[in-house]
This record gives C-alpha cells, structure tokens and sequence, in this order.
C-alpha cells in the first residue's frame, strides 16, 4: 500500500486549556482516485495528521477535506512514481478577518464572512436595535447577569464578544424588534467566544441572526456540529 | 392491503416497501362526504397517488433499468401500498400485471403496516422503506392523516402518529429503515388548542425492549412548522421527484474494498436537499429535514458512477459567447464553443479540470485544476478578467 500523510495548518486557538485532548481541531479526510472512489478515510488535526493508505496501483490521488458546513477542499497527490506523499490543508485564507475565521468551517459556505468584503453585504447595522441579556443558574434558579465583555471585534458583517464565565450554567438571550427571541447556551467554565452574524441561509426556519460559541474544544464542538447535521460518515471518521 | 410483490426468499435478507398515498379525504374540504367538524383547512390533494404511482413503479422497474431499485445484498423482496384518490389508482407489477390498489383509510393502513413488520421482522438484515405521502401536520410530533380522516366525533383515530411509529420500528426489528415522509409538518392553531387530539402510533414503543435496529433514516420533505409543495395539476411533489431523481443515479459513494457505488441514508439526504433548493420555485421555500441513526447501511448498490448535473457559466455574460466552456478527465473532454447560455451536461462523479478558453486566442484562459464533481449537482460561474 501507498501512504499518504494529510496535515492541517490551521492555527491553534490562544485560549485552548492547557493538555485539552480537545483543542485542536480535527476534520474528515478522504483520498479518493479519479472517479471519486474513495480509497481510504480518516482524520487530521493540527497536532496529528491522518495516515492514509491507498493501493499500490494508485497514481494520482486526490485528497477531499470537509467541514461541518459541508464545504470541500480538494488536493491532489501525485504517487505514480514515489511510495508517499504529503498534503496540507491551511486555514490561511479561510477568512477577511482572521479573529472570524474559527467561526467559517460551522457556518454556511456562502457566508460572507469567507469572502472579500462588499458594498452588497447585508450588514449588522441592521441589527442595531438588537439586545443581548445574560443569564445564569444558581442556587435552583436563573438570574440575569450583567454582560461584560472581556474582548469585542466587529465589522460589517460580525460582532463578536468573548466572555469568562464561571462554573455554572449559562444562557445568552438574543432578541429585537426584527429578530425572533431565543436562548443559547454558553459553556461555562472559562472563557468562551461568541460570534454573531445576519442569516446565512435560505431555509425558511433559519433565524433571523446565526450565533456560533466556542469554548475554544475545536475537536469536540467539530464533532458535534457533524452530528448535528447528521453527517453520519464525517461522524464516524472523526470517532 | 394490496401485495404488489412477494418475493422473499426464506433464510435471505431482503428489501420491504410498504408506500401509502392519500390524495382523496372525503370528510375534509371539497370532499363528497359529511364534511369533519373542524377540517383544519385542510382539502383534496391532487398530487400524492400520482407520486405515488411514480414511487412505486420506480421501486418496481425492471432490473437493468437506468432508474429502479439495486441491491444485491438485500434484493427487492416485498411492495405493499394502499392509496386513497378520486380516480382508482393501478400499478403495473412484474408477476400481477395491472393491480388496483387499496384505498388508505386508517384501518388500511394499520394492516398493512402489520404485515411490513411481520416481513421485516423475518431476516435479522432486511432493509425495510416506508414511504408516505398526504397530509400531515404537527405538534410535538408529527401526525399522518388516513383517507377517513374526520369520519367521527374524533377525527384523530384516523391517523397515525408517525414519529411515536418510528420510535416503535426501531424496538421492533434489527436490519435497516428507511422513512421518507412526504407532507407538511405545520402547526394548526385547531390541533394546538385541542386537548385529546392525539393518534396513536401504528405500533406502541416497549420500552422494555431495546432498540435493535442497526440503522434508521427518516427523511421529511419539510421543515418542522414548514409546508410541503407538489407543482399545480396533479404532478408528482417536490420531495418525491427529488427523492426519485436522487436514487436514480444521482447520489452514492464507493468505498474502499466495495464493488458497488451505495446510496445510503447520509447520501440520499443530502442529494435530496441539494435536489429542492436547486428545482424550487423563488416562492415557498422547502428544505427538506432528516435524522440518521446508527451505521450507514445502504439502500441501494449500484454497479454504475453516480451522474453529476453540472452547470458551468461565465461571468461577465456577455462574453459567454466568444469562449469554448469544458470540462475534462482523462482523455474524455465535452465543450460548449461559442453559445451564449450555461453549459448544461450530465457527466460521471470524478474530478475534472474545468475551464473556459478562447479559441481565437485573445482573451485570457480561465481554469480550475481538480474540480471536486459531487453528485447531484455541480455549479460554477468562471470568472473571465479583466
């Protein structure tokens, strides 16, 4: 069999808890021949990269990345004269801003936030009128808590603020005149990072506003975002 | 009940379909019978026995066929459907010839189910596809409604609830199911507000019982709280055409060691989502919604690549008419030279070089090296600067 060693350059998180098994991210991987027949499957993080194995015939392959928005990237592997080979996936380009670019691989492909700003973008600033409320459960019930942000970044089509939140259970209330009232949970425990940007679907359930949280556990939070889609065969490449 | 095939071979594992249609509601608006106290707004649909009818000669195809059901490891071993329509509705079958088919009222409905299961329950592999479509609406779970439907006082035992079924099938066999439910799922302020309007699942849940089926999907043609949409004049729904486009060549993957190209419940869905934002109208969005459930076991095992729908543009339009668009792998290359509309071709899944060249020379060459064609569609606009 051949070998091919599939790396992902992407950058690690500032606030990853130190030893977290969880920390860097992991995606599904595929080599796959010229038809499209995958020839082998895996995982590669930032700190292990995915060994794929291919058949000694193989000359050309092509390696397929994917993220939980159901986003490809495509390599290709030239074998037909060598034993190995080596791809890397990077996440240099992934975003205009680079303090958004954790959030792309969860959001839709369209999102703007992947692409060169534009004058067309539908912007926050129709979002003005939008409110934030804190909530937090203790002693058996929930009690609303002043939002401070420890950090803020925003352009025209983001905001984000990252939080430190103790040991408890959280909940963040996002409501306006044009956005439909609703909680998401936040984990607590430490610092978490939450993005917030314009609908970037055309499903008529999709909220007016799309909130991404991170508590910095790239692997785990991938790994639920492809649940949470239900895509089973990138599930089972990362388990 | 009505048997359209049976063909189960003792000790094998095979497929079992059993498709209900409900287009005729007699108690519902413009019905011909005593008109249910509270119809909910709801009336006659002209789409279900004709999607109906397509699902089913679909599954019924003779093998060979382009389109029609594949699986080797589990061959089509069963076809039951009841459907309810103004005109009766006949199927042609390999073995029966011309066979009419039963009309889909609750008590129908639940025998025919029975049998399902009995048939389900006699390989420990068999692979078991509930296909449904007519009404449905919504609370907590999702309710199906029979042909008698608003027959009584209680119009809510003549329909099912299929979520609770669902829950049941997945305690009640071990192989694989498929449930592709083709409704609404909205919220009628009626059901909202009426305590005791609540039917019962085809089978209860024994919770005593652990799940033992390997894998279930269900694929609903709508959002929770959405509707569902077939095209005007009796025309087969949107979900159905996406689902029977999708299983028709234009979904699968091959995996290391397989022999076959396998549609499976993580595919299909996926094809079928791509499938109705592609083919809908600007109006009445429908996203269709799924939950999958176990390890993929496939559906269908198909000896030939899946075909990709590929709509290749160039951007800015108005010189879409002095370029040549292509797509090539290997030595095999199809062109559009000079035409001014999107190069519109079907071609196997694979990765292709796709570009767009000028044959007189003087505007500069556009190419993508190692485009990734994933069934069912592949869309893209190449961009000719400056």
């Amino acid at each position: 069999m051949k070998r091919l060693h599939v790396s992902l350059a992407y950058r690690p998180s500032d606030f990853a808890r130190p030893n977290d098994p969880d920390a860097s991210v992991a995606l599904p991987v595929k080599a796959l021949d010229a038809d499209g027949t995958v020839l082998d499957e895996g995982s590669a993080s930032s700190s292990q990269p995915a060994m794929l194995s291919v058949p000694d015939d193989t000359g050309m392959a092509y390696v397929r990345l994917t993220w939980p928005s159901g986003h490809t990237e495509t390599q290709r592997a030239d074998l037909s004269e060598m034993n190995e080979a080596s791809v890397t996936f990077s996440d240099a380009a992934i975003s205009r801003n680079e303090w958004a670019a954790w959030a792309v691989p969860k959001l839709n492909p369209r999102t703007p936030l992947a692409r060169p700003e534009s004058p067309a973008d539908l912007g926050m600033d129709e979002f003005n009128n939008v409110w934030l409320r804190l909530w937090r459960f203790e002693g058996g019930v929930w009690k609303r808590e002043k939002l401070r942000p420890i950090e803020e970044r925003r352009s025209k089509v983001a905001t984000q603020m990252d939080l430190e939140l103790g040991h408890a259970h959280w909940l963040l209330q996002v409501g306006g005149s044009k956005v439909t009232w609703r909680f998401v949970a936040l984990p607590g425990g430490g610092r978490a990072r939450v993005l917030i940007t314009p609908r970037d679907s055309k499903d008529p359930r999709a909220d007016e506003l799309k909130v991404v949280v991170t508590s910095f556990r790239e692997r785990a939070e991938t790994l639920l975002e492809f649940l949470s889609r239900d895509a089973m065969r990138s599930v089972n490449a990362l388990t | 009940m009505t048997l359209l095939l049976d063909t189960a071979a003792e000790g094998q594992p095979g497929t079992h379909v059993l498709a209900i249609g409900v287009g005729s509601y007699p108690h519902l608006l413009g019905g011909d019978k005593k008109l249910a106290k509270d119809p909910i707004g709801l009336g006659q649909l002209d789409s279900p026995p004709v999607s109906l009818k397509a699902f089913l000669d679909w599954m019924l195809a003779p093998p060979g066929n382009a389109a029609g059901f594949s699986n080797h490891a589990a061959p089509l071993a069963s076809v039951e459907a009841v459907c309810s329509s103004k005109a009766a509705v006949t199927v042609d079958t390999p073995a029966l010839g011309q066979v009419p088919l039963e009309a889909a009222t609750r008590d129908n409905i639940q025998v025919a189910f029975e049998a399902w299961l009995d048939r389900m329950r006699s390989h420990p592999d068999n692979v078991g596809v509930f296909y449904f479509c007519g009404h449905g609406v919504m609370v907590a779970d999702q309710h199906l409604l029979a042909e008698d439907f608003g027959r009584t006082a209680q119009p809510w035992t003549h329909a099912f609830n299929i979520s609770l079924t669902i829950r049941a099938v997945e305690r009640e066999v071990s192989g694989a199911v498929f449930f592709f439910i083709d409704s609404c799922r909205n919220v009628p302020r009626g059901l909202a507000l009426t305590l005791g309007a609540d039917p019962q699942a085809l089978i209860g849940a024994d919770l005593k019982k652990n799940v033992s089926c390997q894998h279930v999907t269900a694929i609903y043609a709508t959002g929770e709280g959405q509707l569902a949409f077939a095209p005007t004049g009796g025309k087969v729904s949107r979900f159905t055409s996406a689902l029977l486009c999708a299983m028709s060549g234009y979904c699968g993957i091959k995996n290391p060691g397989e022999q076959t190209w396998n549609v499976d419940g993580d595919n299909v869905a996926s094809a079928i989502r791509t499938l109705l934002q592609h083919n809908e109208p600007s109006k009445d969005k429908q996203v269709s919604d799924q939950s999958i459930q176990g390890p993929l076991i496939p559906l269908l095992r198909i000896g030939v690549p899946p075909k990709v729908m590929v709509r290749l543009d160039l951007a800015p339009k108005e010189r879409r008419s002095l370029y040549e668009l292509y797509l090539a792998k290997g030595a095999n290359r199809v062109a559009q030279t000079r035409v001014d509309q999107v190069f519109k071709v079907d071609l196997p899944r694979g990765v292709y070089e796709v570009g767009a060249l000028d044959p007189q020379g003087a505007l500069p060459l556009v190419r993508h090296e190692d485009e990734d064609l994933v069934p069912p569609m592949y869309m893209l606009t190449l961009k000719s600067q400056p």
